[in-house]
């Protein structure tokens, strides 16, 4: 760097030019259709790495490792979704929720905001679906083109993903998504654990196989902010199609 | 005429009380409480015929017209200059631990500590959170925090009332060493030339702030162990802003960056904006955002920027409250005439009175300095109680239940919502904690200064 270019820099960084720029970052307007296929083309394998940008151990993993455990994890949701079709015999999440001694309460509340709440699972045996999130994603159902926001379907994804924290919560010992540990500390020391997206992945393929779904429910946490907050949906957009590089 | 004059003032104050827990803008409250406490006591003055009391407050009763309104108006403010130049400081110290990813950083270490233990997580968190905020000060820094930290914790199926009790609880903890807030409450303690009459750095206040750090956290690290004793998981689907890439590299030695101000100030007695100065760099430095310095200058002036912008909508409110806190002095003759007899000038009974009262801390009522507590302290000072003592009796209640758990807070009000929790439930939840450690703290208060 030339005499002359250091001289300027000097100059810029005590005038206007090294002033910072405050706009917070855009994210693209992408219309609701358009998100709606792109999301339902992503696979089991993009979504995983959705989940596990939001997981809290995510620093401790390799992507390697992290694609061995989505593929496992997908696995465990299908397989116990073969299981518990077939001791209910039955495919319908209410009917198995009935069956299985579940309360399913629907809160009229709405739930939007910087956090927006679809359903939960409160254990023991209480699960709660939004009204209002139910209600706002219905609505776009002819917009967006996505079958997952039809009215009876949208309510037995969210009822499915539900049930299998359920099943979860009584086969701790067992199931997968909470016998996978990792080791935390430095010997001599110990604390092995659970990670936490593993459930959520689960989950989601449980809902799919349960249901015959063609995409993953996990589309939904775009689809259903949206009523709610636009801004917020499309930078979920933004950061799924960012990290699956779309 | 003292006591239609103390009546009058007294019937403002409770004025000033509906006000307040009605929601009313606190910084026109306080403005027109200081234009109210002002003309009434100098009509007193020119009516006033005991010379008994005329004579017991010299410069205080004879006062003339302009002398009574350059020192509410003019001096008043003037004299929180120098208040103003710390939170500015501490502000922009608090923005460089966001920008760096330190603060950020010290979560993840703790979260990777803990893994799905939720006590162990809930104890770290809290820890992490109470440190953070020893320095870090305002709403917009508190939801920086809150968007890493909530949705972990209730990914772990921590119960949401216990996750936003928590987390607020502790930035509250921090609180009570927090230079920026201390500032704040110091602006109340001014002498008639404007000089700060307790300091940051007075040692037995210092102590007072650590023990009150440590009963806070305590006793919210108490609340998780308990709550979390009869474990009710609950899985909750829903989406959240998004996660933010890691902001860069964080080296462990970066970590020690949010105590460094403070440890500076208690150990080697570095004044607090050096402190800031040096934190700042220090944090810029290790994490690598001085490498140029064109580069620097832009960190520089954008972490300056977002620093005010955080503690702006406070600051007005603040600069009224030294014209308030002058316009009260005019008043002590006639809060004495009124309630000399009435309030007891007894430290126990205050204490005592403090302690089972400490909800009035709420909704900026009478105990809290963001409220119209500013006219209960007016109230105290006339009784001619020590400056320590009522710095402590006052601050308690306006950090642990103002502060820590009351939604007219502007960062409590965000995490409800954020959480989806009622007030009812928050409350509920943090309400019984809060109380307890005003009871202690009121109790250590009366043992250190009493």
């Amino acid at each position: 760097m030339g005499k002359k270019e250091k001289w300027k820099r000097l100059m810029d960084a005590f005038g206007r030019k090294a002033a910072p720029e405050y706009e917070e970052k855009g994210y693209p307007q992408a219309g609701l259709r358009e998100m709606a296929q792109t999301l339902s083309g992503t696979d089991a394998r993009q979504w995983g790495k959705y989940a596990f940008h939001r997981e809290p151990l995510e620093g401790k993993f390799t992507e390697e490792q992290k694609d061995a455990f989505t593929l496992r994890a997908n696995a465990c949701g299908k397989e116990w979704a073969k299981r518990i079709a077939g001791k209910y015999e039955s495919r319908s999440p209410r009917k198995i929720a009935q069956k299985m001694g579940l309360k399913i309460r629907m809160d009229n509340t709405s739930r939007g905001g910087a956090n927006v709440l679809f359903a939960q699972f409160v254990q023991p045996d209480e699960i709660t679906l939004f009204a209002d999130c139910i209600d706002r994603g219905c609505a776009l159902r002819e917009e967006s083109g996505c079958a997952l926001l039809e009215r009876e379907t949208l309510t037995d994804v969210l009822l499915a993903h539900e049930l299998f924290h359920a099943v979860e919560e009584r086969n701790a010992e067992t199931i997968y998504t909470r016998t996978e540990k990792v080791e935390l500390w430095r010997k001599p020391f110990s604390n092995r654990s659970s990670i936490a997206c593993l459930s959520e992945i689960a989950a989601m393929a449980f809902a799919g196989r349960l249901l015959g779904l063609e995409s993953s429910p996990y589309m939904l946490d775009v689809l259903l902010v949206y009523p709610y907050n636009k801004d917020m949906a499309w930078a979920l957009y933004d950061e799924v199609c960012a990290l699956v590089g779309k | 005429m003292e006591y239609i004059i103390g009546i009058l003032l007294l019937l403002s104050f409770v004025g000033l009380a509906v006000y307040a827990v009605r929601g009313g803008n606190l910084m026109m409250g306080m403005l027109i409480m200081g234009i109210i406490w002002t003309a009434l006591p100098l009509i007193g003055n020119t009516f006033a015929t005991n010379p008994e009391f005329i004579a017991s407050y010299p410069g205080v009763t004879d006062i003339s017209f302009v002398d009574a309104i350059t020192n509410v108006f003019q001096s008043g403010p003037e004299g929180w200059g120098s208040v103003l130049v710390n939170v500015v400081f501490g502000a922009w110290f608090g923005r460089v631990l966001l920008a760096t990813g330190i603060a950020d950083a010290l979560i993840r270490k703790a979260v990777e500590l803990g893994g799905d233990k939720p006590v162990i997580i809930c104890v770290l968190l809290s820890t992490v959170t109470t440190a953070i905020f020893s320095t870090l000060f305002g709403a917009g820094a508190v939801v920086a925090i809150g968007v890493i930290i909530l949705p972990i914790l209730m990914s772990l199926g921590i119960p949401k009332t216990l996750s936003i009790g928590s987390f607020m609880m502790s930035v509250g903890a921090g609180m009570y060493l927090n230079p920026v807030l201390t500032g704040q409450f110091l602006a109340f303690f001014l002498d008639e030339e404007g000089k700060q009459m307790i300091t940051y750095d007075d040692p037995a206040r210092l102590k007072w702030a650590a023990v009150g750090v440590a009963v806070q956290l305590i006793m919210v690290i108490a609340m998780c162990v308990f709550a979390l004793r009869k474990k009710k998981t609950v899985h909750a689907w829903n989406a959240s802003a998004v996660r933010k890439a890691r902001p860069g590299y964080v080296p462990t030695v970066a970590l020690i960056a949010p105590i460094l101000p403070v440890l500076l100030l208690v150990v080697f007695n570095i004044p607090i904006i050096l402190g800031f100065t040096i934190g700042s760099f220090y944090a810029l430095a290790v994490c690598g955002k001085l490498k140029s310095f064109r580069g620097a200058c832009r960190v520089l002036n954008k972490d300056f920027y977002d620093g005010v912008v955080d503690t702006a909508p406070l600051v007005g409110f603040l600069l009224m409250i030294p014209m308030f806190n002058k316009a009260a002095e005019l008043c002590v003759p006639y809060f004495n005439a009124l309630l000399g007899n009435v309030i007891p000038n007894n430290t126990l009974v205050i204490s005592i009175a403090f302690a089972l009262l400490a909800p009035l801390g709420l909704f900026r009522g009478p105990f809290t300095l963001f409220g119209c507590g500013a006219a209960t302290l007016g109230i105290l000072k006339g009784i001619g109680f020590a400056t320590p003592y009522l710095y402590a009796l006052m601050v308690i209640p306006s950090v642990t239940m103002n502060v820590s758990i009351c939604m007219t807070q502007s960062w409590i009000a965000w995490g409800v919502s954020y959480a989806k929790v009622s007030t009812r439930e928050h409350l509920k939840q943090t309400l019984p904690v809060a109380w307890l450690v005003c009871v202690i703290m009121q109790a250590v208060t009366y043992i250190m200064f009493g």
